[in-house]
């Protein structure tokens, strides 16, 4: 039977020949399978996440484990992200429905003072060609750039952060 | 072990302990991706590197010669008498970030990091060593692979 006989989303699952191979070999090295596992995940730099559902997991006599199974990629960041954002919704509806009938001068002078507030700091958030520098080393910021690729404003503030210390503010830059 | 393995109840310790191993790792190829980049001599680490050195030397008097920051002895700097010094060092600059934290430092300057060459050291260790290294020249030859 090939794989295109195999109608879509039919619960079969389909080994290939060296899959089935190693499989073999691996259960001849004394492994147990272990039962009961229903997903495994591996992390990897950046918060990228695989994650094996319904995995079939052996575990040998030294403890290694050895694990077969369909990989997806995870992606934490953008799980974080999405959350975020369902979180920043949820909370402008319920705002929204409390301001609801306020309309009175004062929360509309309130509402236009609050609303340039956030810009303001969006602002200088965004803003990087205004970064004060001031007690840093230009070069110093030049090398952080150049090896995390990120913004100036970003540079600095790793740096102030981490007080001057390169290497801690680029491993937070890259790695964090 | 394996045969009442329960993942519910399965610790994780083990895991735990590896993640200082994994930031000490991130830390030398960070610093190792610098000196590609940079000659050492040209390089700033901190905002202290003055006052690191300048210390340094006044503990150390006999690293104030590239031969012997070039090649450090992980026995020597260990002893009980090494010890003692390097405690006495280190706590002067408590208000470094990560002072203390584990580090990894190549036994010698004309080496990458490797497994027989890397000693385990704190990190204002790392900084005294290495900044030695970078001022007498020693790492420039990392950036002109």
């Amino acid at each position: 039977m090939s794989i295109e006989e195999i109608p879509q989303g039919a619960d079969v699952s389909i080994l290939s020949k060296n899959e089935k191979k190693a499989r073999e070999l691996i259960k001849k090295l004394n492994l147990k399978e272990i039962k009961g596992i229903t997903r495994v995940t591996f992390k990897q730099r950046g918060n990228l996440i695989y994650a094996i559902d319904q995995p079939d997991v052996y575990r040998s006599a030294a403890g290694t484990y050895v694990v077969f199974g369909e990989a997806k990629v995870d992606d934490m960041n953008k799980r974080i992200a999405e959350a975020q954002q369902q979180q920043a919704q949820q909370e402008a509806l319920t705002k929204a429905a409390e301001n609801k009938e306020d309309k009175s001068p004062d929360s509309i002078t309130a509402d236009l003072q609050n609303a340039s507030i956030s810009e303001g700091q969006k602002a200088e958030e965004e803003d990087d060609k205004d970064v004060d520098e001031t007690g840093l080393d230009p070069k110093d910021i030049d090398i952080i750039v150049e090896q995390t690729q990120v913004s100036r404003g970003k540079a600095v503030n790793a740096l102030r952060k981490h007080d001057g210390d390169m290497v801690n503010a680029i491993m937070e830059l890259s790695y964090e | 072990m394996s045969s009442n393995f329960d993942a519910e109840k399965a610790e994780n310790l083990d895991d735990i302990e590896k993640q200082f191993a994994v930031k000490a790792v991130v830390q030398a190829e960070t610093y190792w991706g610098l000196l590609e980049k940079i000659p050492g001599s040209k390089l700033k680490l901190t905002k202290h590197d003055d006052d690191i050195l300048e210390q340094f030397f006044e503990d150390f008097p006999e690293f104030n010669n590239p031969e012997n920051v070039a090649n450090i002895k992980e026995e020597d700097m260990k002893s009980p008498t090494g010890k003692a010094r390097w405690r006495e060092f280190c706590e002067k600059f408590k208000e470094i970030e990560d002072y203390n934290f584990g580090t990894l430092l190549r036994a010698k300057a004309s080496d990458e990091y490797s497994q027989e060459g890397t000693i385990f050291a704190v990190r204002i260790q790392f900084y005294a060593i290495e900044l030695a290294r970078n001022k007498f020249g020693l790492n420039d030859w990392v950036s002109s692979k």
